[in-house]
C-alpha cells in the first residue's frame, strides 16, 4: 500500500477520539489509520457505538467540544494536514472539499429554514456568485435528487423522510466535494427508497469522481457500494482490505461472526447466529485484544498482549494473534 | 393567515367579556358603599337614599351588569366617584406614560435577556455562564419594588445623578425602566440559555457546521430562529408582567400612569376607576398575547402550516 502513495488522496494516521467527562473517559476511536484513493469508496463497517461516526466527524472536525478531545491523529487530505488548519481555514474545507451526509434525515435539517435556503446557503458560501445564481443552482440540485424545483420554498416539515434525506444529499453534493462522508445514508429509509438513494449516490460518485467513506452496518450496502472495507470494533480497525478480500476471505473472528450473523434465505436452521456477548463498554475497554472477551478462539495471550495489524495477503490487514499464528 | 388573525380576534371577545363580568361581580360583592365615598362623611340618610336611587344601586345585580356593559359599548367607564372626572378621559391621558414605561422596559428586557442568555449558552459552564447565572438568581429573587428603592437610594440620593420620582424629561424614566426590567431580564436570560443549549446540540447545528458556516453565522442564522420560539412566549408574558409590575413601579416613582391610577382607585374604593383600569390592562394583555402568537407563526413554519392546512381543508370541504 505504501508504494502506491502517490494516488493516496486521504490518509488518516493514528486517529484517537475520546469523550472526557468528570466521571469517565470514553475511548471512542483508538489509533485508527487508513488510506483512501481518489474516486474510491471505503466502507466503514461495525456495530452501533463502534466509533464509526466519531471517525467521520473527526475528519470534518465537527466533534462536539467539550466533551470530545482528539489527543492524537493526522488527517492528510491531498497531503495537507487538516488537524493543523485554523478554524477559518477549516470552514473553507467543510462543505466544499469534504461534505457529510448525516444519519438521521428527520433531525438533520433546520425546521425553520426553507429547504431551498439550506441548499443554496452552502453554494453561496463557497462560490462567489449572486443570490439569484445560488438559487438557480439550488433548484438544479433539488431537481437532480428528484424533487421538483417548485418545492424550493417549502420547509422540511412539509417533506417526507425520504425526501428529507435526498435534500441532505443534495446539500452534501451541492459543491461537488472531493470527499463525501456518508454516515448511514440509508438506515433511516425504507427499502425502496434505500435503493433509489444508493443509486443516486453511486451515479453522482461516478460522474464527479468523488471519493467516499460509507459508514454502515449493512453488509448488503457494503457489497453493493464499496471498493475497500474496514471493519471497526470498539474504536479500532480490526480488519481491512478490498471488498473481495473481506467478503471471500474474512480472517478476523469478529468479521467471520458478522457474516455468520446474517440470516440466509436458503438456510434451514430455526435460530439466528449472533455473536455471543456485547461490545465492550468504551469507557472501560478490556486489555489486549478488544474482541477477546467474545472470541471463541481467545487465549490468555490475547487478553494480555496488545495486538498489531498484520498483513495477511497484499493489502489485506488483520488484527488477530490467532490468525497470525495460523498463517505461520 | 388573515383568517387566523380574524379567528383570534373573535376569540378575544368571550375572554374580555369574561374579564368584565368577573371584575364587575367582584366589585359588586366587595364591601364598601359608593355613597359614602361620594358624599364623604356627615351626610343625611335621605341624601344617601336618593343618591343610591340615582346611581341605580338598588337595582338587581343583572340589571346593573347589563347597564355597565351597555356603557362600555360606548367606551364609557363611568365617572370617578372621588373626582367626578370620567374614567375614560383619565385613562386616555395616563395610558401613554404606562405604555412608554412598559414598552421601553420590554425592549430593555428583551435585548439584555436574550444577549446574556446567548453568551451564557455559548460559554456553557465557563465564567460568563456563572456570572449570568448569579445575576439571574439575584434578579429573580429581589422583588422589583425593593430593587427600585435601592436604585433610588444609590442613583438619586447618594450619587444624585437621576431624579427619584415624578414626571419630566427622559431622565425621569431611566430608573423606573431599569427597576421594571430586572426581574424580566433574569427570567429571560435563563429561558434563552436553556433553549439555546437545546438547539446547540441538535443535529442540524452539526450539519450547519459541516457546511463550513462560521460560528457567528450558525448562531444568528441557524440557532436563534429556533431558540427564539419559546423565548418569544416568555417575552409576551413578560410584557404583560411589566405592565402589571408597572403598577408597583409607577407607585414607587410617583408616575401618574394607569397603574398608579389603579392603586389610588383601590385606596379610595373608587370602583369605577378600579374596573376601568383592570379592563384596560386585561385587553392590552390579550392584544399582546395575540401579537406574540402571530409573531411565532411568522417565525415557525410548523405553526403556520397548521392553520394554513386547516384553512385549506375548510375550503376543500366547501367546494365538495
Amino acid at each position: 500500500m505504501e508504494t502506491k502513495n502517490n494516488d493516496v488522496f486521504l490518509s488518516v494516521k493514528d486517529l484517537t477520539v475520546e469523550y472526557v467527562t468528570t466521571e469517565e473517559t470514553v475511548h471512542a476511536v483508538n489509533h485508527v489509520s487508513f488510506t483512501l484513493r481518489k474516486g474510491r469508496t471505503l466502507g466503514l463497517v461495525g456495530e452501533t457505538g463502534a466509533g464509526k461516526t466519531s471517525i467521520a466527524k473527526a475528519i470534518l472536525r465537527i466533534l462536539p467540544v467539550p466533551p470530545a478531545v482528539v489527543p492524537s491523529g493526522e488527517i492528510l487530505l491531498n497531503g495537507r494536514d487538516l488537524m493543523q488548519l485554523s478554524e477559518a481555514e477549516m470552514c473553507k474545507v467543510r462543505g466544499d472539499q469534504i461534505t457529510m451526509i448525516f444519519q438521521d434525515p428527520m433531525t438533520a435539517l433546520n425546521p425553520v429554514l426553507t429547504v431551498g435556503k439550506q441548499i443554496s446557503e452552502v453554494i453561496a458560501l463557497h462560490n462567489r456568485i449572486s443570490k439569484a445564481e445560488a438559487r438557480k443552482r439550488g433548484e438544479e440540485m433539488l431537481e437532480m435528487v428528484g424533487i421538483p424545483a417548485a418545492r424550493y420554498d417549502e420547509y422540511p416539515g412539509q417533506f417526507s423522510g425520504g425526501m428529507k434525506q435526498r435534500v441532505v444529499i443534495a446539500i452534501a453534493l451541492a459543491c461537488t466535494p472531493d470527499l463525501l462522508l456518508a454516515d448511514e445514508p440509508t438506515t433511516a429509509l425504507d427499502v425502496t427508497i434505500q435503493a433509489q438513494v444508493l443509486d443516486l449516490i453511486r451515479e453522482l460518485n461516478r460522474k464527479k469522481q468523488t471519493s467516499m467513506i460509507l459508514i454502515t452496518h449493512d453488509m448488503g450496502v457494503v457489497a453493493e457500494m464499496c471498493d475497500d472495507v474496514a471493519v471497526v470494533y470498539a474504536g479500532e480497525i480490526i480488519e481491512s482490505g478490498s471488498l473481495r478480500d473481506l467478503f471471500q476471505n474474512p480472517q478476523h473472528p469478529y468479521t467471520l461472526g458478522l457474516f455468520g450473523s446474517i440470516p440466509r434465505i436458503d438456510d434451514d436452521s430455526d435460530r439466528l447466529h449472533p455473536i455471543d456477548g456485547l461490545p465492550p463498554d468504551p469507557a472501560n475497554l478490556p486489555s489486549g485484544c478488544k474482541f477477546s472477551p467474545r472470541c471463541p478462539y481467545a487465549t490468555q495471550e490475547c487478553r494480555d498482549q496488545t495486538v498489531d495489524m498484520y498483513e495477511v495477503t497484499s493489502g489485506h490487514y488483520c488484527r488477530c494473534l490467532r490468525q497470525k499464528e495460523g498463517a505461520k | 393567515m388573515r383568517r387566523y388573525i380574524l379567528k383570534r380576534l373573535l376569540l378575544m371577545i368571550p375572554v374580555i367579556l369574561g374579564v368584565i363580568i368577573l371584575v364587575f361581580t367582584l366589585m359588586y360583592l366587595a364591601p364598601g358603599d359608593a355613597v359614602s365615598v361620594i358624599l364623604g362623611s356627615g351626610y343625611t340618610e335621605e341624601a344617601a337614599a336618593s343618591l343610591r336611587e340615582e346611581l341605580g344601586l338598588n337595582d338587581p345585580y343583572l340589571v346593573q351588569l347589563g347597564r355597565y356593559l351597555l356603557q362600555l359599548v360606548h367606551l364609557d367607564f363611568g365617572d370617578s366617584w372621588v373626582s367626578g372626572v370620567p374614567v375614560a378621559q383619565e385613562l386616555l391621558g395616563r395610558a401613554p406614560r404606562t405604555l412608554l414605561l412598559g414598552s421601553a422596559s420590554i425592549v430593555v428586557t428583551a435585548v439584555c435577556g436574550i444577549s446574556l442568555g446567548i453568551v451564557a449558552a455559548i460559554h456553557q459552564n465557563k465564567w460568563p455562564d456563572t456570572v449570568s447565572t448569579v445575576l439571574a438568581l439575584l434578579g429573580t429573587s429581589l422583588p422589583n419594588f425593593f430593587f427600585a428603592l435601592l436604585l433610588v437610594l444609590v442613583f438619586a440620593y447618594y450619587l444624585n445623578w437621576l431624579p427619584a420620582y415624578g414626571l419630566g424629561g427622559i431622565e425621569h424614566y431611566i430608573l423606573p425602566i431599569i427597576a421594571n426590567s430586572v426581574g424580566g431580564i433574569a427570567m429571560l436570560t435563563r429561558q434563552t440559555r436553556s433553549s439555546m443549549l437545546e438547539v446547540i446540540r441538535s443535529d442540524y447545528i452539526t450539519m450547519a457546521k459541516s457546511k463550513g458556516l462560521s460560528n457567528r453565522q450558525i448562531i444568528f442564522q441557524h440557532m436563534l430562529p429556533n431558540a427564539m420560539i419559546p423565548v418569544l412566549t416568555t417575552i409576551g408574558m413578560q410584557f404583560a408582567g411589566v405592565i402589571g409590575g408597572g403598577i408597583i413601579i409607577e407607585t414607587v416613582f410617583s408616575i401618574p400612569g394607569v397603574g398608579y391610577y389603579l392603586v389610588t382607585g383601590c385606596n379610595n374604593r373608587d370602583y369605577n376607576v378600579v374596573m376601568g383600569c383592570t379592563i384596560v390592562i386585561s385587553v392590552t394583555f390579550s392584544l399582546i398575547m395575540l401579537a406574540v402568537d402571530l409573531l411565532m407563526a411568522a417565525i415557525d413554519p410548523r405553526i403556520k402550516a397548521q392553520f394554513a392546512e386547516s384553512g385549506a381543508r375548510k375550503r376543500r370541504r366547501g367546494n365538495a
